[in-house]
């Protein structure tokens, strides 16, 4: 049963994967070496998508498991999806209350955002993904000119030394990068059913939108570090600081409205496509028809979650180092592994040809 | 309580939605008069129906010199050429010679007139009353003989028209220029001297009840797409209206999304301009009495090309069509970003420019909101007087304007400088874009507002729900905005191609045949010479 | 009669509507309801426990209060003076006292009397850090003498006071951008325990009815506290030292003639080796392009000999002031070239325990330095008037 009956070309489908992975690089408050080992992770869901490829995760999940145990499973994907839904709309609150708007309550910038969201998921995922190129162009160029205007502060010496941390905080580290920004790639799988691709065309498309979302986290930790230097642990937004930094002339200063823009585009995007997955999530565990009613319910239960989620964006920041990439693990990787594992030794898909 | 009006409104609009959809096409509801033997009956019956017009005019003649057979003209005075009246029915049939002085009998009286003595072309039959009623109404003549129950109707329409001139609203410095004029045949002749193709088809229909307006459809059949050809017709013969005007009627009943800023159907009012359109698959509404016609379906990026993009270099016309768009987004964006930078986000000025603006807002009384709000209306204002005043006051309005609203405010320190500099050429900016001037100055205001309550967040996610906005909208099935989303070839959007880059129509629109070329490099140079192997340049 | 429902329904979006239009004014400041605040001193008051903050304010000039040529100093900056504990408070107590809200965001400059920079001025600084509204570039300065002279001076060069400093330094920021500390630097500098940072020094001096203000050397932080200062010739030392110089004269002097030579570029290259005892050895290799300014002299010199005794000489002159301002800073104790930095960077795992002891380790440091100048243009002419010809 086809839920959304729109149907995404497949260069869309890699801006989408570019756009989501772009909007983590906003979140760098933590120092890390990138690795390249994240690649796994898409290739794992590469596989479960070619592998099924009319049925989103639900549909997969009770195909996979016997219904009821997939039903049970789905419902605890349902909870994971607006759980990350709630978590990324508390952070764009919290980051425009930071910057932009600073003594207006929380409740109004998130409450107009999640109006715009809710029509913007009203029309389908048609919609939601066709502005992705527009949004991956407009990040990079920007990420392309903050690198040039901050060229003149770059002091390649802060690099060194590398490789001093204690190995226990590598593994940390790219454990974190691989299941906030890229784990949450697992959201890719409820769209399957709407991108009609061949195998080699959604490697290629889940690729090629996975390496320029990695260039681009990698480029702006690399900036912030080449910067900032040592005093980068001490500030919450260091692509803020780096950024105000800029200083050419009298006139090309303050250029933070840079920042601005690609904040509230990047998670905007993002947060709109997390809210229509759960929605959709949602009304196929219901198994309804349409999921046009479940909208705004949907949207006013996940604005009440996100304030109830922490009390205080310490307890936020902490948990994100430390919790929340032990509990993402099941989500994003156990499960797709162990739903592989078990489609492999029961030879599903039945009857279709790999 | 209050909203008792707008529910009673919504649930009539409902009713009356409904009620249209059940009707059928619009007929008239008539029964046919015949055309009876007698002539003086049939005089009569004319005399009433059009109620003793002064123009009607009922002129007798004989059939044949000499004979006795007793006919009428029938015309309006007016719409009818007289030189071809005179030469081409009166003379010839008043001296006609019958063959061997045998008068015909009734019935082959109206062939022979009509093949024989007539000198004209465009000539037909017609059985009852109504049809000549409503030919005559159009300009044509009625011939009634007495004893017969037919009678002929001859094309002689010759009103007073406008010359085809260059058109105001679309000038150009290269190209054609001629336009459109009020008169539905010419319209269409001029489209077809620029199509001179046999696909070309022209459908006629008749819509108002009581204006009974002539509406043609022009299409190229074999490249567009029938489906929107049938959505248009469906569309149009589901009008239920009595007058038609002008072409902005019909834009009103058959647009997509009457509640949106953005039209849907497109407009223009040179040939070249429809021309190039029908070319690219889309379907041209031709209306009688008004030199705009109308194209469906029609994409958000037509309203930032203009003809002479494609007629100018390339690079030229590239760097034209990018400084419109950044004039759209000014006109849009412009007096929000100012006003949510000078009252909410200080801290993204440079410092210098801070302190300018600072001196000027230091004696101002109003918030900027009101200034900037002020200024807008005092344009706007400017403008619509500007259209309507008469040519020789036109001197001291733009006297009065320019000096007194602007300086003088500035001076008295009502308005600050800047405020009246963003305004101005926000003001500008606006008619490099004119098929979008109504949904800019709306949208700008919207913005003002969302900018005064909450800044650059409220531009932000005004912005967002502009781009939804448009991304929802399609027009007759084609999706309106695709946002650059690289699903159809983009080599006429934000920069103009070379034409030799332009190899295939919009998949969208057309449907039919997609080729408009076959080559894609450049064409021979010419002082190279052809190769004997090679003679159309593809291997390079 | 409308449906319940219906009524509900327009009432919640109603609210929905009045929420989100009505609460966003919160954040909304008018420009005239602002003080731009364009530098702010912190000093040392006769009250122990708290200190004197000054902030310096542009004032918007509206049009019609525009009279007269000779407008006195007072019409550009407001001056507020305030006692409190800590800077937050005092900012609250400006703000609760006067018509407008004070705003951070412009701040040019940050100025610190010398006695209150003796006593340490991390705890100060903390504000400008964590507050979003103030940024990482503001400059540091301190003034020898009280902060506040600095700010009510009345320049004949430039209306308000702050803005001149910010502007001078950033055009000495062309010629090496050491000269130039911002916040980040300082903080920067705080933050890798070894190195001691420095920050420009100015001196108001009165001249007439008007006042001056001359960037006269460098303060010397050990920590937060300050110890001493640079003189201007050896900041020039230091500046050298540290590389990436353009645009500075070398002026030479010996008993066959006077030369001033100008730098076109200067780089410097350090190597920090450690030695056998444990001790640092450093090598700076600097490596400079110049071009001769004026000569005056060299009467008894051959066109020939000229050009390599000029190099000879400016060599000579830009060893000697590295030297010298090294010898001020190991006399200080004060590792103002970040060597431990350099070390930590190319030795990590020796650097855990050597850091302790790095102070002294530092007076210990044997400095090897060599310059070699390169002179490709000499001007318009070849040879001084007056040499003698071959």
């Amino acid at each position: 049963m086809r839920i959304d009956k729109a149907q995404i070309p497949g260069v869309q489908f890699m801006f989408t994967v570019t756009c989501f992975i772009q909007s983590s690089s906003l979140l760098t408050a933590f120092l890390s070496e990138i690795t390249k080992q994240d690649s796994w992770l898409a290739v794992l869901y590469r596989t479960l998508m070619v592998m099924f490829p009319d049925y989103n995760l639900i549909q997969i999940l009770e195909e996979v498991y016997s219904p009821v145990v997939g039903k049970t499973i789905g419902i605890s994907y349902a909870w994971f999806f607006i759980t990350l839904t709630a978590l990324n709309l508390s952070d764009m609150g919290s980051f425009s209350k930071l910057t932009l708007m600073k003594r207006t309550p929380d409740v109004v910038l998130i409450v107009t955002c999640m109006l715009v969201m809710a029509w913007a998921v009203k029309y389908g995922i048609r919609l939601i993904t066709q502005y992705s190129a527009l949004f991956v162009f407009v990040a990079f160029s920007i990420l392309i000119a903050s690198v040039l205007l901050v060229l003149n502060q770059i002091n390649l010496q802060n690099f060194l030394p590398m490789f001093d941390l204690p190995a226990i905080k590598y593994v940390q580290g790219t454990h974190i990068i691989s299941t906030i920004p890229f784990g949450e790639l697992v959201t890719l799988l409820m769209i399957t059913p709407n991108v009609k691709l061949t195998r080699r065309d959604t490697t290629k498309y889940l690729f090629g939108g996975f390496t320029l979302g990695w260039i681009t986290v990698l480029v702006v930790i690399s900036r912030d570090i080449a910067v900032l230097g040592n005093t980068l642990p001490i500030f919450t937004l260091p692509t803020l600081v780096t950024l105000r930094l800029v200083n050419l002339g009298e006139a090309l200063s303050r250029v933070e409205i840079l920042f601005a823009i690609m904040l509230i585009m990047l998670l905007f995007f993002k947060i709109t496509f997390l809210y229509y997955v759960s929605v959709i999530t949602v009304a196929q565990i219901m198994k309804t028809k349409s999921y046009r009613h479940l909208i705004l319910t949907a949207g006013a239960l996940i604005t009440a979650y996100s304030f109830t989620l922490y009390p205080s964006p310490l307890h936020h920041a902490a948990s994100a180092k430390e919790i929340t990439p032990i509990l993402w693990t099941f989500f994003e990787i156990l499960m797709p592994l162990l739903t592989f594992v078990i489609a492999k030794l029961r030879k599903l898909p039945r009857g279709k040809e790999v | 309580m209050f909203f008792e009006f707008f529910v009673r409104k919504i649930k009539f609009l409902n009713h009356y939605r409904n009620y249209q959809q059940n009707n059928t096409e619009n007929t008239i509801k008539e029964r046919p008069i015949k055309i009876k033997k007698q002539l003086r009956e049939n005089l009569d019956s004319l005399k009433t129906i059009l109620g003793n017009s002064s123009d009607l005019k009922i002129h007798p003649f004989r059939f044949g010199a000499n004979s006795s057979i007793a006919g009428v003209l029938v015309f309006i005075d007016g719409l009818v050429d007289n030189a071809t009246l005179t030469n081409a029915i009166l003379r010839p049939v008043q001296s006609w010679q019958f063959k061997d002085n045998s008068f015909p009998l009734e019935d082959e009286l109206i062939s022979v007139l009509e093949q024989e003595a007539l000198c004209a072309g465009d000539v037909e039959i017609v059985k009852s009353l109504s049809d000549v009623i409503s030919n005559c109404l159009s300009g044509n003549t009625a011939l009634l003989v007495d004893g017969c129950v037919s009678g002929l109707i001859v094309n002689t329409k010759g009103w007073d028209k406008r010359n085809v001139t260059e058109p105001n609203s679309e000038t150009v410095v290269r190209g054609p220029r001629e336009g459109f004029t009020e008169n539905l045949r010419t319209n269409t002749a001029l489209i077809r001297r620029k199509i001179s193709n046999k696909q070309l088809r022209v459908e006629n229909m008749i819509l108002g009840q009581k204006t009974r307006t002539n509406v043609c459809l022009m299409y190229l059949s074999g490249v567009v797409n029938m489906k929107v050809v049938e959505a248009v017709k469906y569309r149009i013969k589901h009008m239920d209206v009595d007058s038609i005007l002008e072409s902005g009627y019909i834009e009103e009943y058959i647009e997509d999304a009457p509640f949106s800023p953005f039209g849907t159907v497109g407009y223009s009012e040179k040939p070249d301009v429809v021309a190039a359109r029908i070319l690219e698959g889309r379907t041209a509404i031709v209306v009688d009495g008004t030199p705009f016609v109308l194209t469906a379906p029609m994409l958000f990026i037509e309203s930032f090309q203009t003809a002479e993009d494609y007629y100018m270099r390339p690079l030229y016309a590239s760097i034209t069509r990018i400084l419109r768009f950044i004039a759209y987004f000014i006109t849009v964006f412009g007096p929000s970003i100012y006003i949510a930078l000078t009252a909410f986000h200080q801290e993204l000025l440079p410092t210098t420019l801070l302190f300018t603006i600072a001196n000027a807002r230091e004696g101002t009384p109003f918030p900027v909101f009101i200034e900037a709000m002020i200024m807008i209306f005092a344009f706007e204002i400017l403008r619509e007087g500007g259209i309507r005043l008469p040519r020789p006051v036109g001197q001291a309005v733009s006297i009065v304007g320019a000096l007194i609203m602007g300086d003088a405010a500035v001076s008295a320190g009502l308005v600050g400088a800047p405020v009246v500099i963003t305004v101005a050429i926000t003001a500008v900016a606006g008619f490099l874009v004119p098929m979008q001037n109504e949904s800019g100055s709306i949208l700008r205001v919207v913005m003002m507002v969302l900018a005064s309550f909450l800044g650059w967040y409220g531009i932000s996610m005004g912005f967002l729900a502009l781009l939804i906005h448009l991304g929802s909208l399609t027009s007759f099935g084609v999706p309106y905005f695709d946002g650059f989303a690289w699903t159809r070839n983009l080599q006429d959007s934000v920069v103009r191609m070379p034409l030799w880059t332009m190899v295939k129509r919009p998949k969208d629109i057309a449907q039919g045949d997609t080729t408009r070329t076959h080559f894609f490099i450049p064409p021979l140079r010419p002082y190279e010479t052809q190769d004997e192997d090679d003679p159309e340049g593809e291997r390079q | 009669m409308i449906p319940r429902r219906f009524r509900l329904l327009a009432v919640f979006l109603l609210s929905l509507l009045l929420m989100i239009f009505l609460s966003g004014c919160w954040d909304e400041h008018e420009l005239h309801t602002l003080f731009i605040v364009t530098g702010v001193a912190l000093d040392e008051s006769d009250d122990p426990e708290k200190m004197d903050i000054t902030v310096q304010i542009a004032k918007s000039q509206s049009k019609s209060s525009r009279s007269g040529d000779t407008e006195p100093q007072e019409n550009y900056i407001i001056l507020l003076k305030n006692k409190s504990g800590t800077m937050m408070e005092g900012l609250m107590e400006f703000n609760r006292d006067s018509s407008r809200t004070l705003m951070l965001n412009h701040n040019q400059v940050l100025l610190f009397g010398s006695s209150l920079a003796k006593q340490g001025i991390k705890d100060h600084i903390d504000l400008f850090m964590r507050d979003q509204d103030s940024r990482m570039e503001v400059l540091m300065i301190v003034v020898d003498g009280r902060g506040e002279e600095a700010l009510a001076a009345k320049l004949s060069q430039d209306r308000i006071s702050g803005m001149f400093i910010s502007r001078v330094i950033r055009t000495m920021s062309s010629v090496s951008s050491y000269y130039q500390v911002r916040m980040l630097d300082f903080v920067s500098r705080l933050l890798e325990e070894t190195t001691s940072p420095v920050v420009p020094i100015v001196t108001v001096t009165k001249k007439g009815k008007m006042e001056e203000i001359k960037i006269t050397g460098m303060a010397v932080f050990k920590g937060d506290k300050m110890i001493d200062r640079l003189s201007n010739d050896e900041t020039l030392g230091y500046i050298w030292a540290m590389g990436d110089v353009k645009h500075c004269n070398v002026v030479t002097s010996t008993e066959v003639g006077k030369a001033v030579f100008q730098i076109i570029k200067l780089d410097c290259k350090r190597d920090v080796k450690i030695r056998q005892d444990g001790g640092i050895g450093v090598k700076l290799s600097v490596n400079t392009t110049l071009s001769v300014g004026e000569i005056s002299g060299f009467s008894e010199t051959t066109s020939e000999e000229l050009m390599p005794y000029l190099v000879k000489i400016a060599q000579e002159e830009i060893k000697r002031k590295i030297m010298n301002s090294f010898e001020t800073a190991r006399r200080l104790n004060a590792d103002i070239y970040g060597f431990g930095t350099s070390v930590y960077r190319k030795y990590p795992k020796e650097w855990k325990s050597m850091k302790d002891s790095w102070d002294e380790i530092f007076s210990d440091i044997e400095l090897n330095v060599q310059v070699k100048a390169h002179i490709p243009v000499t001007g318009q002419i070849t040879q001084p008037l007056g040499i003698k010809e071959e």
